[in-house]
Order: structure tokens, then sequence, then C-alpha cells
């Protein structure tokens, strides 16, 4: 499934099950709030507490209070609790007791998981995760958390970056950007959330029998009440729990399998999850996790993470066996003991990657233009589900950075001079005053450390400088408030210093501000509307007119839009006339874009796509500006290829 | 069951809401400058690295000021031994208080090698000691930085944990204390030079 269809089929799925928590909160509410009415009834003063008077004498009004009672925590649970796991990857891998994995660690296990993730996210297309580690927990597990693929996190256990081999680890850590790229994520908030408002019933129930079961001083009748309600409350809250547990877990079981799959699409390489699977099996803790709030996310995981009570049923994982099975047809069935011995790769010397790149986006003779429009469609089909093409792009795009560059990349200071660098002018004068704007700035080291840095990204390939910035991010998420907003300002005068807003200051600033949300002033995250291209056809036809704006020559740009039109239907039958495109306007215009439901969204990469691809080629600046319009559009794009080159 | 027990019902699920909310922030910022300290905890590593170094290479030199390059070695040690006690929990007030006096008294013993560097042009124009100097001053920005990240981010802590309401349960959180700034102390006494006294 593309990354479009996952999303849309993400949403309908979500709105089918809130239908069934919808009618498994109601029947819930109104068990509850009898037991009570009745309980209550039972209990209270007056001469005839007997339980025909009570029956007789239903007191509605009560029903209705109690019932809005139970109602509202229901509701306020789900709400609080979908709010918090929307704020971000970070507080979720947080509460799970995950400890962020410094990226300039030099600890050997830390240094490969995160070499690993910062491949996966540059051959898809994002910005690099943040990656958590949970030292407590032995088992081998992962999970994925956050909202957006911009503010995702990824988390991993201890046992696994201990215990897994490094394909193994590749193989896992693809399988959570799945669940990234497939629009799990939304999904799973969705049902945590829904969850949590029924559990919560239990909870308070829980609760009361604690209290009935310590409160000294109190009649021994208030206690027996408490109790009672307390009990109440547990049994009918649990069996709703119990319920919508078994809902979501066969909703998770489904998502699995499609992330293996996406996984070994990926890396195809089906040994490496096969493999990871197998050591869960083989050691004793397998993938379970000890944290309190474990099974909060359990639907997250790689693989079971909590016992499962009722066996298959709640489950949210697949068996092992199955997942094996259906990765390796051929297995025996036993699980492996030992780590198979592989020879150690030192990180940060890639291996030697093949330079040419196997066509498998097509062998299409793009001569026609209906070719041409399959070639696109092929393209553009990468998005969300980039295959191993895409990673060994990455891998040698990674490798053959300067080791200066990485390094600085992976401290805050280091990537905010990195970022600065990438933002120096190559006019000595222009540069001279940029430098001297630093210096005087936020920080006199900062110019020093900069222009010490330009060489080295001067000298980088143009298609290097994006997937460089790419590699910042989650150095640059460490920074403090104030220290961001420094940062900000100061980029911001680097991009005035001469006057005007390049195109490449106008990509670099739009993929910071995505993927450093939410403290960069970026609120618009995670929204997904419900409009058409046509209800927004002048924003669709000013971005294209800026894709065909950067064409060669006239005939090209025309040639361009062209090819974008048989996606879209456009304001105006030509690329916008005039002089520059103001910033503030496209600016405006891609937020309200935003706005577009996932499929309008497909329809407007797919003509960005036929725009820069109608000359035959994908030039570094074209892939900039698509890149830049896909990160506010929280849509990954991976180096798109055309005819198996990748890029230009 | 009267309409204002349904009130009173529906206030105390409410409260007991915003009390989880509380705890919960705690926790978070709690992290977040656990987190800020890993990367000063690097940055300190990487200088308490580069220093055996740079006395190495100036203990080539400097034969006559064994006592200066003592000093150094000593106070780097202070220093190692200081920031793995705070490393082991930035929320303890006198480990980071220590790590800060540690980190003062190498940074003050450095200060002292510095003036006495000056008076051997040799050990100056040295081509591994010029560039040990450049990465020690690198260093040195990358500490303030994330000394820098960290303060605010315990800031931010504290600020939260003193306000109200919070601050009418955070002790039964287990957030009673506030959270210490890492300041490197004498710092000040640094700059003025050594005093001689007759």
């Amino acid at each position: 499934m593309d990354f479009f269809g996952a999303q849309d089929a993400a949403r309908r799925r979500t709105a089918g099950l809130v239908v069934l928590f919808a009618l498994a909160a109601a029947g819930l509410v109104t068990v509850t709030s009898l037991l009570l009415t009745l309980v209550l009834g039972l209990s209270g003063t007056g001469p005839a507490a007997d339980l025909e008077g009570n029956l007789t004498a239903f007191d509605w009004l009560a029903f209705g209070a109690i019932a809005a009672v139970v109602a509202l925590v229901v509701v306020a649970g789900s709400l609080y609790k979908i709010l918090v796991l929307s704020r971000g990857g970070g507080a979720v891998a947080e509460a799970l007791g995950g400890r962020l994995i410094a990226p300039d660690t030099e600890d050997p296990d830390s240094r490969r998981v995160l070499n690993l993730v910062e491949e996966i996210a540059i051959a898809s297309g994002t910005v690099v995760p943040s990656v958590y580690l949970l030292e407590e927990e032995a088992g081998i597990n992962a999970f994925a958390a956050g909202l957006t693929p911009a503010n995702a996190v990824i988390g991993l256990t201890q046992g696994a970056v201990a215990g897994l081999s490094r394909d193994q680890l590749q193989g896992v850590i693809a399988h959570e950007f799945s669940h990234i790229l497939n629009g799990d994520m939304r999904l799973n908030i969705r049902l945590a959330g829904l969850l949590h408002g029924i559990l919560l019933i239990g909870l308070i129930g829980r609760g009361l029998v604690q209290a009935g079961g310590r409160g000294g001083g109190r009649r021994g009748r208030d206690r027996a009440g408490l109790m009672v309600v307390g009990l109440g409350l547990m049994a009918t809250g649990f069996t709703g729990t119990l319920f919508a547990n078994l809902i979501k877990a066969s909703v998770s079981r489904q998502r699995e399998f499609l992330a293996d799959a996406s996984a070994v699409q990926f890396t195809r390489n089906p040994q490496g999850i096969a493999g990871a699977l197998k050591r869960i099996g083989a050691v004793s803790t397998h993938g379970l996790l000890s944290h309190p709030r474990a099974p909060e996310m359990s639907h997250a995981y790689f693989a079971q993470g909590i016992r499962s009570l009722l066996g298959r049923l709640s489950a949210t994982h697949p068996p092992l066996e199955t997942r094996i099975r259906r990765l390796e047809p051929s297995w025996k069935g036993r699980f492996e003991e030992a780590l198979e011995a592989g020879k150690p790769v030192a990180e940060d010397q890639a291996p030697a990657v093949a330079s040419g790149l196997a066509s498998s986006a097509g062998d299409l003779a793009a001569g026609t233009a209906s070719d041409l429009v399959q070639a696109t469609q092929a393209a553009i089909d990468q998005i969300g589900r980039p295959d191993e093409a895409h990673l060994r792009y990455a891998h040698s795009l990674i490798g053959d950075l300067p080791a200066a560059l990485r390094w600085a990349a992976r401290e805050p200071y280091g990537a905010q001079t990195l970022v600065f660098a990438l933002l120096l002018d190559p006019d000595t004068a222009i540069r001279q005053r940029q430098l001297a704007l630093l210096e005087t700035g936020i920080d006199a080291g900062l110019g020093a450390e900069t222009s010490l840095l330009f060489p080295a990204v001067l000298a980088t390939r143009r298609e290097q400088r994006l997937p460089l910035l790419d590699l910042s991010l989650p150095a640059l998420r460490q920074l403090s408030v104030p220290q961001l907003q420094g940062f900000k300002a100061a980029m911001e005068a680097l991009i005035g210093a001469d006057g005007r807003v390049r195109l490449f200051e106008w990509c670099l600033s739009r993929i910071l501000i995505s993927g450093l949300d939410p403290d960069f002033g970026n609120s618009q995250r995670g929204v997904t509307g419900q409009s058409d291209c046509a209800d927004l056809a002048a924003e669709c036809t000013l971005v294209l007119s800026l894709l065909a704006r950067i064409q060669d020559d006239g005939d090209a740009a025309r040639m361009a839009f062209t090819a974008a039109s048989k996606f879209i239907s456009m304001a105006t039958p030509r690329p916008m006339e005039g002089g520059l495109i103001d910033h503030h306007a496209l600016d405006q215009a891609l937020e309200r874009l935003v706005g577009l439901k996932p499929q309008a969204k497909h329809q407007l990469l797919q003509a960005c796509a036929a725009a820069i691809l109608a000359d035959d080629k994908v030039t570094p600046a074209e892939l900039e500006v698509v890149r830049a319009i896909g990160a506010v559009l929280d849509c990954p794009i991976p180096p798109l290829r055309i005819q198996g080159r990748l890029g230009p | 069951m009267e309409i204002s027990t349904a009130v009173i019902l529906m206030i105390v699920v409410l409260a007991i809401f915003y009390l989880v909310a509380i705890y919960n922030r705690l926790v978070a910022l709690r992290n977040r400058f656990r987190n800020a300290f890993a990367q000063i905890e690097v940055q300190l590593k990487r200088r308490h690295d580069l220093i055996p170094n740079l006395v190495e290479i100036a203990r080539r030199y400097l034969a006559h000021e064994r006592e200066t390059l003592e000093a150094v070695v000593t106070a780097r040690q202070g220093a190692v031994a200081g920031l793995s006690r705070a490393a082991a929990n930035p929320a303890d007030a006198a480990a980071i208080t220590g790590l800060g006096q540690a980190e003062g008294a190498l940074t003050g013993a450095l200060g002292r090698l510095n003036l006495v560097v000056e008076a051997y042009p040799d050990l100056k124009a040295d081509a591994n000691m010029r560039q040990l100097h450049e990465e020690l001053a690198s260093t040195e920005n990358k500490v303030a930085f994330a000394r820098q990240s960290f303060n605010d981010q315990v800031m931010a802590y504290n600020t939260y944990r003193q306000s109200f309401p919070q601050h009418l349960v955070a002790g039964l959180f287990g957030h009673g204390e506030d959270a210490r700034w890492l300041e490197f102390a004498d710092s000040a006494a640094i700059q003025q030079a050594p005093k001689v006294t007759f």
C-alpha cells in the first residue's frame, strides 16, 4: 500500500473504530450507572432501603446524573490521553522510562543504532528522529511514537541494542519506520486514548476499594458502601477494558504484518528481521517490558511487549512463529540461541557501496507522454515506501560526507554552526557581513567555528546538503527554548543578510521548522484536512509555478507546467508570470495546502514530481523544493528516482 | 442522589485529572534536564580526555613547572570524579555543586598553566600544542553551550515546581527540591590573575 492510501485507510479505520468504541463506552456507561444508582439507592438513608422499593421507585434523575458523570470520566480520560500522546514521541518515550541517546554518543552499540536510524531516515526522506534507549529493559523490543514523521521518535530496549546484530537491528528499525510511514501512529494514538477513558472506570473502582480497605475512622457502613461501589466499578470497568483491548489487539495484529512486509521491502533482507524475531523467541525475557506504564503503548512495540491474558485473542502482535514463517517460509521452527558471529563492522567507516544503482523503479523508456506519466507515477509511488536502493543511496551519501561535518552534526553547538555554514554565501563580501552578524549576535565563538566549517560545506555536493541538515536535527532538538530562539534569530539574520531569500534558504528553513516543531513556532502539526485540490487551485498553481520557474528556460518551464497540469487542474493555463515569487505568499499558500486530504496531497505531489521530471532529469534544487513542500505537508519525500537513476 | 452530589463528583474527577497532569508534567520536565545533562557529560568527558595530552606535551618543555602541571592533573582527577557522581543523578543538588566546583578548579589550574605557557615561546609555537589548544577552546565553547541548555531546562523545572498550585503538591509527588544550576563556581576568581603576596 502506498503512503497516501495507507494514511487514508488509517483514517477510515479510525472512524470505524471510534464507532465501535463509542458503542462499547455507551454500554459501559449504562451498566455502570445502573449499578451505581442501585447501590447508592440501597445504601442510601431512608426507611425504604429494600431492593423491591428501590426497583419500583427507580430514580431516573439520579441515573441521568450518574450517567453524565461516568460519561464525563470516560470522555475526559480519552481526550486527556490523546492530548498527551499528541505532544510528541519524546513525551511518550520518557513516560516509558526512555533516555535520549545523545546524538554524539561514543558508546559503540548506541552509535550503531544512530547510524542505522540516520540511513533509514534519509532513505525515506524524513528528518532523522531522536532515539531513546530503555535502559532498564532486558527484553528485546522497540517502538515508534509521535504523531507525524517530523516529531516521531524511535525507542529501543537495552536488550535489543545489545543483543541483536546490525542486520537484525536494521530490520527492527525499518519495521518501526514502517509504522511511522504507514500512518499507524495516528491510529494508535486514538486507540490508546479511547482505551484509556474506559480503563479509568476500572482504575477509579480500584482506588475506591483501596480507600475503603484502609479507611480508618469511617463508619463500617460507609466503608462497605465504598467497597461495593468500587468492586462494581472494577468489574464493569475492567470488563469494558477487556473488550476494548480485544478490538485494539485485532487491529494491531494486522498492522504488524504490514510493517514486517514494508520492512522487508525496505531492506531487501528478510533474514534481518526474521533473525531478530528468532532472537526474541530464544531469549528468556522475549520482548516483555517491565515498566509499569508499558501496557499503554502495547500496540506500538516491535514484538509482544506485555503478557497477553487471553492468549492469541488479546495479543497485540501475531505469534512469533507466524511472523517468521511469513518472512521465511522454509523456517524449521527453531529459535536461535546465539548471535551469529558477524564480522564487526567499524561504524563510521561505511562499507564499500556499489556505485551504480540497480533500476527497480522501472526500465521505462521515457519517450512518449504516457510513458512519462507512468514513470512519474512510479517515482511518486516511492513516497513512504522507500526500498533497498534508497537505503544504499543514503548509506553512500552519508559515507561520503567529510568526518568533520558528520561530527559537527552530532552535537548541538556544532549542528548550529553547520546550519549557519550551509547558509553562508559563496560571495565573499556578503559572507563577511554574515559572519560579522554572527559574532556580534549570540556567541562570539559561533562565528569562528562557522567559518572553520565553511570550506568543508562548500566542498560537498549539492545533493548532500539537505541530508546534512537532516542529520543535524536530532542535535538541534536538544537546544533549550531560549537557545532555540537565539538560533532562529541568527538564522533569519543570515538569510536576510543579502536582502533577499534565496530558494535554498527558503527550503532549508521550511525543513528545519517542520523538524524542530513544536518549539519552533509551527503550530499546525498533524493536521489533515478535508479539502480537494480544486478547492485550493490558486495555491496549487502557485506552488507548481515555483517549480516551473526553476527550470532552465521558458520552454522547459512551460513543459514542466503542462506536465503537472495532467495531474491537477490549474487556476491558470500558464505558470504565473511576473517578478519574483514572494516567499510569504508561498508560505501562506502551503499553510492552506496542509488542509488537503491525504489523497489530494498525493495528487499535488504527483503534479510536483511530474513538473520536475518533465525534462527527464531531477536536479538537486528541484528535489530540495519538493522536500520542503513535503516537509510542510508532512509527507516524506525520498530521493526521487526515474528510470533507475536516483536524483541527478 | 442529588444533582449537587453529581456536581461534586464531577469536580472531584476533574481535580484528579488535574493532579495527574501536574505529576506528569513534573516528571517530563525533570527528564528533560536529565537529558540535557547527558550533553554536558559528553563534552566534559571530551575535555577531560584532551587534558592528559596537553600535560604530556607541556611536560617536555616545562621541566621546572612541575607544580603547575601536578595541579592540572589533580584538578582533572577531581573533575572526573565529580562528573561521574553528577551523571549518576543530575537532580542531586550536592553532586551538581560538587561538579561545578571541581570544573571551576580545573579551569583555574588550566588558566595558570596557560599563563606559564606564555613564558615559553617554543612550547607556545609547538604544532601539537596549538592544535590541542584550539580543540580545548572549541570544547569549552560547547561545554558552555550545553551548560546553558541544562540551566535553561533546570529553570523551567524549578519555575513550574514553585508556581501555584503545583508547589502545594510537588513535595508529595517526590519533587520537593529545586534542581541546582550548574555553575563553574570560581570562574570569576580565575579572571583575576594569581595574586602575588609579599
